[in-house]
Parts: structure tokens; sequence; C-alpha cells
């Protein structure tokens, strides 16, 4: 017999790749992937018109973690700039860095922050 | 030019190539690099560690090729030799460019980064053959020509050469280079294909030392075709011409220089003239007077000397009109290219030299400057 489990996640993960210590918490909505393909439309004498793209697509993954602790806090500054993994409730994985933490101050709640963060995806291969 | 279906590119229909290069209207650009040795066996393939660059080819340089690139990774820098090659797709076709084989030199590093970004300059494999020879080199008499460039090159650790055997001439006496701080392997090597009018040697894409017969720019076909039609147009709107030929002269003496048994070289005979009285803008006739250049070549008979002769005329007569020019990428660039050139903005079709360009790895356009050709 064999039996799949499956995991729902109801909190967006932070795992830092190279030891899988993980921050979670909830996140605000509107979470915002994008990808963006790097290239222009060029004009050519004659007026052609002709684009030219670079290939691979940068990513990036934008969310809000709220109800952190200062704790939690410290432990996503540590990990700035080093390869982390991100996975939220819709089972989107993915792998990036980030450079910048920022705390925002929640209302009436003197030890929980709003964390923005914007997460650039990097190519990561998984040891086999 | 790099021909279009040579390896890695031999297993495309006929018309992808030019198709991805000219045609596309929308044209992914990718880039790698692979880590080989002299024998160009692949080591390692460290695109994922290539942040970018460029690769650039002036072919009137003692060095033709060079690169630039940032690498974030440790190579052995003494010995490296690093293929880079870009890629062009169109959703449909893919094809790759090799862009030559390079040395690297020993870049500083920076230790405020992690990974550390290295910016590594790279030098043509040429680089080899510019070393002084350390002592004073001699061929005796009877040595055939290309048979001592051989030996020069396997001599200095090269094991890929291609080599046109269409001469057969030897030295009719013995030559011999002083062990002073000009003598380098690369100048004996040129001065030997000189004698027997080749060109001077060169690596082409694939990292392969060339050495054939000269071929006069004037008689060559174009390998490539550059217009403004609103489909195929690769011309970018930046491009600037201008006429330098103050100096150019257009009257030739050559005279043998290693004449046998000290014979008085005369016309014919050890001394070739070439008059230039009415081609181009500095002919005799269009600027109204004559300018005069005289020049000492060593040279294997009198074929050879005229031969020589000839490499000097064209390139006299090239420096008149030059374009500066920039392109959108064509990676089949190389070596003394002959492009055929349709820009009303700037005249009458006309066949052009491709002296020197610089392809960035990233898409961007690319820079040309090219010489008009005299028709």
């Amino acid at each position: 017999m064999i039996i799949i489990a499956t995991l729902t996640l109801t909190k967006l993960f932070v795992n830092l790749l190279s030891t899988g210590a993980s921050v979670s918490a909830q996140s605000q909505p509107d979470r915002l992937a994008t990808y963006e393909k790097r290239g222009d439309v060029r004009i050519y004498a004659g007026g052609r018109l002709r684009s030219i793209t670079q290939e691979g697509a940068p990513g990036t993954f934008v969310f809000v973690l709220v109800d952190v602790t200062r704790a939690q806090i410290t432990l996503l500054r540590s990990w700035a700039g080093l390869p982390v993994q991100v996975r939220d409730n819709r089972s989107r994985i993915f792998q990036g860095v980030y450079y910048r933490v920022n705390e925002i101050e929640r209302r009436n709640e003197p030890t929980l922050y709003d964390v923005p963060i914007e997460l650039d995806v990097i190519t990561f291969v998984e040891a086999v | 030019m790099q021909p279009p279906y040579d390896p890695p590119r031999d297993t495309l229909a006929a018309g992808l190539v030019e198709g991805l290069i000219r045609d596309a209207a929308a044209v992914e650009v990718g880039f790698g690099c692979e880590l080989t040795d002299l024998t160009f066996a692949v080591t390692e393939d460290i695109s994922a560690d290539v942040l970018g660059g460029s690769v650039a080819h002036n072919s009137y340089d003692t060095l033709h090729g060079s690169a630039q690139l940032s690498v974030t990774r440790d190579l052995p820098f003494g010995y490296a030799v690093l293929c880079p090659y870009l890629t062009l797709y169109d959703g449909t076709t893919r094809a790759r460019f090799n862009l030559g084989a390079y040395f690297t030199d020993t870049p500083s590093r920076p230790l405020a980064e992690v990974p550390v970004t290295y910016n590594v300059t790279c030098y043509d494999l040429l680089t080899a053959l510019d070393n002084n020879i350390g002592d004073a080199f001699s061929l005796p008499a009877g040595t055939n020509y290309l048979s001592a460039v051989e030996d020069i090159l396997i001599g200095n650790g090269y094991h890929q050469y291609l080599i046109d055997r269409a001469s057969t001439a030897v030295l009719p006496v013995a030559r011999a280079w002083p062990f002073d701080d000009s003598s380098t392997w690369l100048l004996v090597v040129n001065d030997l294909l000189a004698s027997i009018g080749y060109q001077g040697i060169w690596t082409d894409w694939a990292g392969r030392l060339r050495v054939q017969p000269y071929s006069s720019p004037r008689v060559r076909s174009a390998e490539w075709t550059y217009d403004v039609e609103p489909a195929t147009s690769l011309l970018s709107t930046e491009r600037d011409e201008w006429h330098d030929y103050f100096k150019a002269p257009n009257s030739w003496v050559f005279v043998r220089s290693n004449q046998i048994d000290g014979a008085q070289p005369v016309d014919g005979n050890g001394i070739y003239r070439y008059d230039n009285t009415r081609t181009g803008v500095t002919s005799q006739e269009a600027r109204h007077r004559t300018i005069v250049r005289k020049v000492m070549v060593d040279a294997a008979d009198q074929p050879s000397l005229e031969a020589a002769a000839q490499i000097t005329i064209d390139a006299d007569t090239a420096v008149p009109v030059k374009i500066t020019m920039k392109t959108a990428p064509n990676p089949l660039h190389w070596h003394f290219d002959i492009l055929h050139l349709q820009d009303a903005a700037r005249g009458p079709e006309t066949n052009v030299l491709g002296t020197a360009w610089t392809l960035p790895l990233d898409g961007s356009d690319m820079s040309h400057e090219w010489t008009v050709l005299p028709i």
C-alpha cells in the first residue's frame, strides 16, 4: 500500500538552505512573484524594430511576514545574503537571496513586527 | 568570418544560422565558457561562474584576439585556457558560436566580496608565441619555410593548427635573427610567412592557429551582406565614416633584401614597383602628386616579393575611408572579414574590410571598424 502524504502549510516558511533552520509566520495576502526577461526592442537603420533578450529571467518574490518576534528577526537578519528557501501555503517554492530586512512595529503589540522581504530568485541545484 | 555551418553548427539545416543572426524578429542571446588546455580538451564548463564580458578582435594588432570576463570563482590563472561562446535562440533554433581560446591574466582578488568576482583579461593564444627567443636564431639555406613554421609551433607547445601547404618554397640563403629585445617567435613566424606571400599567423574561433596564403581583399568575395532593409537590417543608427589618407602612398618600390650572391637588385629581379595611378582617392590622379614609399622585403624569390608587396599595397590603399559601426550581435565575425555594405546613407554599395570588432556577451549591439575597399 502506498501512502501519499500531502503537507498543507498554513504559514510561510523561510529555511536557510545550508542548515534547514526555519522561520515561519503568517504572511499578508497579495504576495507578488515576478519574473522579468531582460531585453529591449531596438531600432536599426532603415527603421527595423527587433527584440533582443538575454537568456534566463531573473525573478523576485515579495512578501510580508506578520507577527514576527525579535528572535525571528535576529535570525532573518543573520540570513541576509545567504541562500534560503521560501514556501507558501500555495505550495510555491522559491530559492533565493534577500539583502534587506525591514521591521514595522505592530500597533498595540510591543513585541511583534511585520517584516517585508524581497527575495531575489537564484538557480539552486540540490546535491544528490 | 566563421563559416556559418562549421561545428558545432554543422547539424543545422542550410539557412538557419543566417536566419538566427539576421532574420529572426526576436532573438535570445546566451553565453557560456569552457575551461580547457592547449589541446582544447574541455576540463570543465564554467558557464555558471561567468557573469558576462566581451570578446574583441583587432586584425591589425600583434595579438589579435582578447576578451574581458567576470568570473566568480578561482581558476588556474597561470595556465588556464578559456573558451567563451555565445548562443542565439529564436524559439525554434538554437545555435552555438565558439569565440576563440584565450590565456588569462592573473587578476586581483577583491577581498571584500563573497563570492569573489575576478575581472579577467584574456589574451590571444598567440601570446605564447610572442615570447622572446632568448637566443639568436638561424635557419640554413634549403629549409622549407612552412616546415620551419610548424617546428616553431610544436616547439612552443601548440597542438592545434592548420597550415595551408600551397607553398613548397625553401630558404634561398641562410637567415638569422639576432639575440635582441624584439626577436620573438611570433616575429620569426611572421617573417617566414611574409617571405612566401602568406598572411600573418592568426588564431581562429576554435583556438586553432591558422597559416594560409595571403589573398588580397579586393579579389575576395563578400562573406556577409549588411543592408538597411526592414526585414534584415542589422546596422545600428549609430554609424560614422571618416577619410584619413593625407600620408597614404600611391607609389611603392619593394626591394628584396636577401638577394643571393649579393647581385644588384634590378626591376623584375629583386625590385618590384607599383603605381596606383587611378584607383581610389589615394591614387596619383586623385591626389595630383606621387607619394613614394620604399620597403625592404626578405623574400624567397621574385614572386614572393611581389606577393609580400601586395599585402603592403593593400594595407596602404585601405587607409582612406573608415567606418565605425554598431550592429546587432553577429558572432560569425573574425579575422579580416570581407563584408558587403548596402547603406544608402553613406553612398553606393561597396565592399568593406572588417579590421576590428567587439562583441558583448550580454546581447548588446557589437561595435566594428571597417575600411572601405577601393572599387
